[in-house]
C-alpha cells in the first residue's frame, strides 16, 4: 500500500445529492468533443498504411499501435517516434517506418518494413491496471510469431497487490477467417482487501480459470472479443495486515464459504482511437463489457461495465482528460468478484476499495477531469515532468443495494518522464468526503499520463 | 556520404565546417516529397591525442515540403529558411558552417585534436531510446500497462554476442590532426 502522512487539519466536504452526477455529463459532452477534436486537426490524410511482410494481422497491429486508421488526418508530430513505438512493442527485430505520397495533394501513404521477431525470450516487469493495482511479472517466457505473424505465447508468474498467479496467454491472429483465436489458462490467488473501520485486512482467495475466446478486429479502431471461461475460486483465512493482537473481525464476511465453480461467457468491444504520442492532449476510447456466470447449482450472476475515456486540447501544450465510468454486478455475484470502489480508477484521494466495504459494491459511477500541462521544459512535447491538477468523483451502490452519498476527491499531481520506460505518475489526493480510514489525503502511483 | 571536415577558430571558439552530399535516400526523399518531415542529425566531436573527447555537440535540422505552398521549410531549433526546389534545400540542408564546439583557451596549444563528425538521415524523426528500448517492452490493454525487460537480450549484450541496436550512422568522416595554433582565423568551410 502507498504510505501517506497526517495532517493536523482535514478537509471535509459534503457535496450536494447531484453532487457525483453533474461531472458525469460535463465528461459526456467533453468526451464528445475530444472526438471531433481527433477527426478536425491536420491538413495530411492518411490514405492506407503498407506493412510488409504483408500480412493483415500485421497491418491491424500497427495501426492499432500508432493510433492511425485510413481517412484519419495526420501530424509530423504524430509520427516522430513511430518506428520507435513499433520496435517497443518486442515483436520485431527491427522497423523502418517512411512515407509517400498517396493519389491525391496531402494524402499520405505510409509504409512499415518490419522484420519479425522469431526469439525466445526470458523477461521480467511491472504492469499496472487501476483494479489489478501494481503488479511484477516477476519471470517469464515469451514466445512470438512462431506461428503466423504477430502470434504470441506467455508464460508468466505474476505477483501484485491484489493477485499473484501463473498465466499462460497465447494469441493466434486470424486463425478462423478474420477472428483471432485466444487462450488463457490461470491459476493463483485473489487477495481481497477489506477495511473494517480503519483496520485493514485481507483475504487470501485461491482462484484459478481456463479461457478460450475469439476476437474480431475491424480495420479501425473497433475490437470486439468473446470468451468462455471455466473459474474456480476457494477463499481462505481472514489476516490482520497489522502487528496488532485483537482477534480477526471474522464478521465483516459471510461465514464459511465454500469452494465454487463456475462457468462464465464474456463479450466485450472496445473503441481505441488513443493517439500514443500526447496522450494527454488526443484521442478517445470505449469499452462495454459483459459477463455472465453460471454456478454448477445453476443459479446465474452478471457484471457489466462501461467505461469512457477522451483528452483533449487546451491552448498549445495542456491537455484536458476526462473520464466517466461504471460498474454492476448482480446481487448473486460472490463478493470477491463484485466492483470496489475508492482509489485510483474511481475516486483518488481514499485508500483502494475503501469505500466500497467489506463485501464489494454492487456497482458505481464515477467521472474525473485532469488538467495536465509541462513543466519541465514548459513549453516542449517532450516535456520530462508534467504537472497535473484533477477532481474525482462517484457515487456507488453497496452490497445491500443502497445507493451512498456521493464522494468527492481532489489532488494534484506529477508525471516523469523516465528514458526508455515511461511516464510515471504520482497523484496526492485529498479526500473531500468522509473516508472511514482518517487518511487526510492518499499517494497513488501508476504507470502512463493522461487515462 | 560526408565530403568535407574542417576545423576553423571564430572568436575564439573551435569550429567546424561539414558538408554532405547525396544524403537523401529514397526513403527520406519519398517521406518529404509526402509532406511529412525528414530529419537529420549531426554529432561532431573532439577528441585530444591519447584518445580523450574534449567535446561534442549535437544538431538537428527537418526538411518539411508545403505540398501547398511548393516551397522546402529547413528548420534548426527556432530558426527557418525557406527553399524552392529539393535540389537547393538538399544541398542547404547538408552544409554547416561554424559550428561551435569548444572555447579555444579549454584546448592545450601543441597538442593534436581531430574532429570526428557522424551524420544520421531518418524519415520522419531520428528516436533517441533505440539503444535501450531494444530490451524493453511496452504492452498497453485498456487501462492495463506493462513494462518488460528483455533480461536474455540485456545478458547476452554484455557478454558481447548482440551486436543489434548499434547506432545507425548513414555516414562518417574525422578530420586530419590539427594543433590550435595552425587554425585559420575563418573557418575553412567549403
Amino acid at each position: 500500500m502507498m504510505p501517506s502522512l497526517s495532517l493536523n487539519h482535514r478537509l471535509r466536504f459534503r457535496p450536494p445529492p447531484w453532487g457525483g452526477v453533474w461531472p458525469i455529463w460535463l465528461s459526456c459532452l467533453l468526451i464528445l468533443l475530444a472526438g471531433a477534436r481527433v477527426e478536425a486537426a491536420g491538413d495530411l490524410r492518411l490514405e492506407r498504411i503498407e506493412v510488409e511482410p504483408s500480412s493483415p494481422a500485421l497491418l491491424a497491429a500497427v495501426q492499432q499501435r500508432l493510433g492511425l486508421w485510413p481517412g484519419d488526418s495526420i501530424e509530423a508530430d504524430d509520427l516522430a517516434h513511430a518506428r520507435e513505438r513499433l520496435e517497443e512493442t518486442g515483436w520485431f527485430d527491427g522497423v523502418e517506418v517512411y512515407a509517400q505520397p498517396g493519389s491525391r495533394l496531402g494524402a499520405v501513404i505510409l509504409f512499415v518494413e518490419a522484420t519479425l521477431d522469431r526469439g525466445v525470450h526470458f523477461e521480467s516487469g511491472v504492469g499496472y491496471e487501476p483494479f489489478d493495482g501494481w503488479y511484477s511479472n516477476l519471470a517469464g517466457l515469451r514466445v512470438q510469431n512462431r506461428l503466423g505473424s504477430l502470434s504470441e505465447l506467455r508464460l508468466l508468474y505474476r505477483v501484485g497487490l491484489r493477485r499473484q498467479d501463473f498465466m499462460l496467454d497465447l494469441v493466434l491472429p486470424r486463425r478462423i477467417g478474420p477472428l483471432d483465436l485466444l487462450l488463457r489458462a490461470r491459476s493463483g490467488a485473489i487477495d481481497w482487501n477489506v477495511f473494517s473501520g480503519d483496520v485493514f485486512l485481507q483475504q487470501i482467495v485461491d482462484s484459478g480459470e481456463a479461457s478460450v475466446g475469439l476476437r474480431w478486429r475491424s480495420g479501425g479502431p473497433w475490437s470486439v472479443t468473446a470468451w468462455a471461461r471455466q473459474a474456480s475460486a476457494d477463499p481462505q483465512s481472514l489476516e490482520r495486515q497489522d502487528d496488532s493482537a485483537d482477534p480477526v473481525p471474522w464478521s465483516v464476511l459471510p461465514g464459511d464459504t465454500p469452494r465454487i465453480e463456475w462457468n462464465e461467457w464474456e463479450i466485450g468491444a472496445v473503441y481505441d482511437r488513443r493517439v500514443a504520442e500526447r496522450s494527454y492532449r488526443h484521442g478517445i476510447y470505449g469499452a462495454l463489457r459483459a459477463r455472465v456466470g453460471r454456478f454448477e447449482d445453476g443459479k446465474t450472476f452478471g457484471r457489466y461495465e462501461v467505461q469512457l475515456l477522451g483528452n483533449l486540447p487546451i491552448a498549445e501544450t495542456t491537455g484536458l482528460s476526462l473520464q466517466m465510468g461504471g460498474r454492476w454486478a448482480d446481487r448473486a455475484t460472490p463478493y470477491f468478484l463484485r466492483p470496489i470502489f475508492g482509489g485510483l480508477g474511481t475516486v483518488r484521494g481514499y485508500r483502494d476499495a475503501s469505500l466500497s466495504g467489506p463485501l464489494g459494491a454492487r456497482g458505481y459511477v464515477n467521472a474525473s477531469a485532469e488538467l495536465t500541462t509541462p513543466l519541465l521544459p514548459r513549453d516542449g512535447s517532450e516535456a520530462r515532468v508534467l504537472g497535473a491538477i484533477f477532481v474525482d468523483g462517484g457515487s456507488f451502490v453497496d452490497a445491500e443495494g443502497q445507493w451512498r452519498d456521493p464522494v468527492l476527491g481532489v489532488g494534484w499531481g506529477l508525471r516523469i518522464r523516465v528514458p526508455w520506460i515511461d511516464h510515471l505518475s504520482f497523484d496526492v489526493g485529498i479526500p473531500l468526503s468522509p473516508t472511514g480510514t482518517s487518511d487526510p489525503f492518499w499517494i497513488h502511483a501508476r504507470l502512463g499520463v493522461g487515462f | 556520404m560526408l565530403t568535407h571536415l574542417v576545423p576553423g577558430r571564430s572568436d575564439g571558439w573551435l569550429v567546424a565546417g561539414v558538408q554532405g552530399a547525396n544524403l537523401l535516400d529514397l526513403r527520406t526523399r519519398s517521406t518529404i516529397e509526402s509532406g511529412l518531415p525528414g530529419t537529420l542529425v549531426l554529432l561532431l566531436a573532439v577528441e585530444e591525442e591519447g584518445g580523450r573527447i574534449v567535446a561534442v555537440r549535437e544538431t538537428q535540422r527537418t526538411l518539411e515540403l508545403d505540398l501547398w505552398e511548393g516551397t522546402l521549410q529547413l528548420r534548426e531549433g527556432d530558426r527557418v529558411v525557406t527553399y524552392f526546389g529539393l535540389a537547393a534545400a538538399d544541398s542547404a540542408w547538408s552544409s554547416f558552417q561554424d559550428l561551435r564546439l569548444v572555447q579555444l583557451r579549454e584546448l592545450r596549444p601543441g597538442v593534436r585534436y581531430r574532429l570526428h563528425a557522424e551524420l544520421m538521415v531518418r524519415p520522419l524523426g531520428v528516436e533517441d531510446r533505440r539503444r535501450v528500448s531494444r530490451w524493453v517492452s511496452r504492452r498497453e490493454e485498456g487501462q492495463r500497462r506493462e513494462l518488460s525487460l528483455d533480461l536474455g537480450g540485456l545478458l547476452q549484450h554484455f557478454v558481447g554476442r548482440a551486436a543489434r541496436g548499434d547506432q545507425e550512422v548513414n555516414a562518417r568522416l574525422s578530420s586530419e590532426p590539427f594543433r590550435v595554433e595552425d587554425l585559420l582565423e575563418e573557418s575553412s568551410a567549403p
